[in-house]
């Protein structure tokens, strides 16, 4: 049997960049500062005119496989949970150093400053446990946000990747195997790295 | 064996080292024998029960400051190897017998401290405890025999690494020398300052302080102790943007030093490092600790060797 892997799947084509169904959110649920973020939205754009094309890549954590913030956190504060695949951050470990920051390829990791702590997307764990909707998914103004087992193949979430075909695209991968997949068949998928600049 | 925790817990807060779900093994909090994982080497030191990573100092609340107690009276009783029981009088020397003033945090956690021995009958493979003379011990109450804890017969200690190490044979009239060596620009690029190392470490001792607030607008909050680590980019950085060791060859170097030449230089007797092998294990890099003390060795025997030449 395969390990569970939960992960987010986006449907690009659904979102309207709207900022306030994910971020959002997100920041309600968690209380994340004032100008913190566990996710951040990105604005994709090729072509020249007339020749334009944009479409919007919400970011937050991918849930890698080899996830670099749970290998190189010194404390073991990070970690990958074997139960369902999510990479969580045990907040009675947790320094605050920021070298999960330091080494997370897709700037997804959010530094509480007033905690001193390092916070990120665990896909709402705590609303899962309960058996909610994820704080994104419910407030999605154009229902983009999926997320479930992507092992399973009898999941929803793997449906839809199987629907999308070729469609489908995740982050660079540098080693890390982001499990985060996105679908978009509205535009042409950017390798750009926003978040890296 | 069931009830020789049950006794046990009567008196003691129990801790031994213990599989958590991700497989990693480290030290926690037992209720149940079977909990204890003595068969392998555990991947931190015991150094987290009595050196908490997050421990509170005190909390500020409606302007008033409280300190936290420990509301438990019980002891703390450890399961632990002979390099780490020889390892907390390492902490012991840094914490209580240094400049003369004793850190009570530490000291209040560390006199509840009693071990319980778990003998190794064979080395692991990065251990290099021997070459460090830290495999013996005499430090305990009981050992961990069969299930059972025995308090009368002597103890077996192992007497032969697979890795030996020679500590390198350092003295004032080199030690600039050993300071500008090229051998630590090799870490530059190496080692990516996580500080995986010094975490496991059962001797390193330096810490933060952090005031934290509850939230964003709170003025309630509380003052912590936190893990600091040299190797991290940001453990020398200065007010104004100065930064000491810049530079990862130069943290490396400082650890190494501390690690096997500055603690016996200024307190004597022994050095700083137990030759656990736990920092080599946990290195996402490869990068040995013995490794390291054996280049070093090299070095400075050829840099003796250069330096009689000279004169």
């Amino acid at each position: 049997m395969n390990k569970k892997q939960y992960a987010l799947v986006i449907d690009l084509d659904r979102c309207i960049g709207c900022l306030g169904g994910c971020l959002v959110a997100c920041k309600l649920q968690h209380g994340t500062a004032l100008g913190d973020s566990r996710s951040k939205m990105y604005k994709m754009e090729s072509g020249h005119y007339p020749d334009l094309e944009m479409y919007f890549l919400p970011v937050m954590c991918q849930q890698c496989e080899n996830a670099p913030c749970a290998v190189l956190c010194p404390t073991g504060a990070c970690y990958k949970d074997p139960e369902d695949g999510v990479v969580k951050i045990d907040t009675g470990r947790c320094v605050g150093c920021g070298t999960c920051r330091k080494n997370c390829p897709y700037g997804a990791m959010n530094f509480n400053k007033e905690m001193h702590i390092m916070d990120k997307c665990d896909i709402c764990s705590e609303l899962r446990a309960r058996g909610e909707k994820l704080a994104c998914e419910k407030n999605c103004a154009g229902g983009a946000i999926n997320y479930g087992d992507i092992n399973d193949p009898e999941s929803e979430v793997s449906k839809l990747i199987r629907d999308a075909g070729e469609n489908v695209c995740s982050l660079t991968d540098e080693g890390n195997k982001p499990s985060g997949r996105f679908i978009l068949r509205g535009a042409k998928w950017k390798e750009e790295e926003p978040w890296k600049i | 064996m069931e009830d020789m925790i049950l006794t046990l817990m009567e008196k003691y807060r129990v801790y031994a080292p213990k599989r958590y779900p991700d497989r990693s093994v480290r030290y926690g909090e037992v209720n149940t024998p079977s909990e204890i994982a003595a068969d392998e080497k555990s991947h931190f030191s015991p150094k987290e029960v009595y050196l908490p990573i997050v421990q509170t100092i005190f909390c500020f609340k409606n302007g008033r400051c409280e300190e936290r107690e420990i509301k438990d009276d019980r002891d703390i009783l450890i399961f632990a190897r002979a390099c780490d029981i020889n390892a907390i009088e390492r902490l012991d020397t840094i914490y209580l017998k240094n400049g003369g003033v004793e850190d009570f945090y530490y000291k209040r956690l560390r006199n509840k401290v009693n071990f319980i021995l778990i003998e190794c009958s064979e080395s692991f493979e990065s251990c290099f405890c021997v070459s460090m003379g830290a495999n013996k011990t005499d430090n305990f109450i009981g050992i961990l025999r069969d299930g059972k804890i025995d308090t009368e017969s002597e103890p077996v200690f192992v007497s032969e690494n697979k890795m030996s190490v020679t500590i390198p044979d350092i003295d004032e009239s080199i030690e600039k020398d050993i300071f500008e060596l090229k051998y630590w620009r090799s870490f530059d690029n190496s080692c990516v300052g996580c500080g995986c190392c010094t975490a496991v470490c059962p001797t390193c001792s330096c810490f933060d302080t952090i005031d934290v607030t509850y939230n964003e607008t709170s003025l309630d909050g509380e003052r912590r102790r936190v893990w600091g680590s040299c190797m991290r980019e940001d453990f020398s950085a200065m007010a104004g943007g100065h930064n000491v060791r810049n530079r990862a060859g130069d943290r490396m170097r400082f650890k190494v030093m501390h690690k096997i030449y500055d603690f016996y230089r200024r307190f004597g007797e022994t050095h700083m490092c137990v030759g656990c092998g736990r920092c080599g294990e946990r290195c996402s890099k490869d990068i040995s600790f013995p490794d390291i003390i054996n280049t070093l060795s090299g070095k400075a025997e050829q840099l003796k060797a250069e330096g009689g030449a000279n004169q």
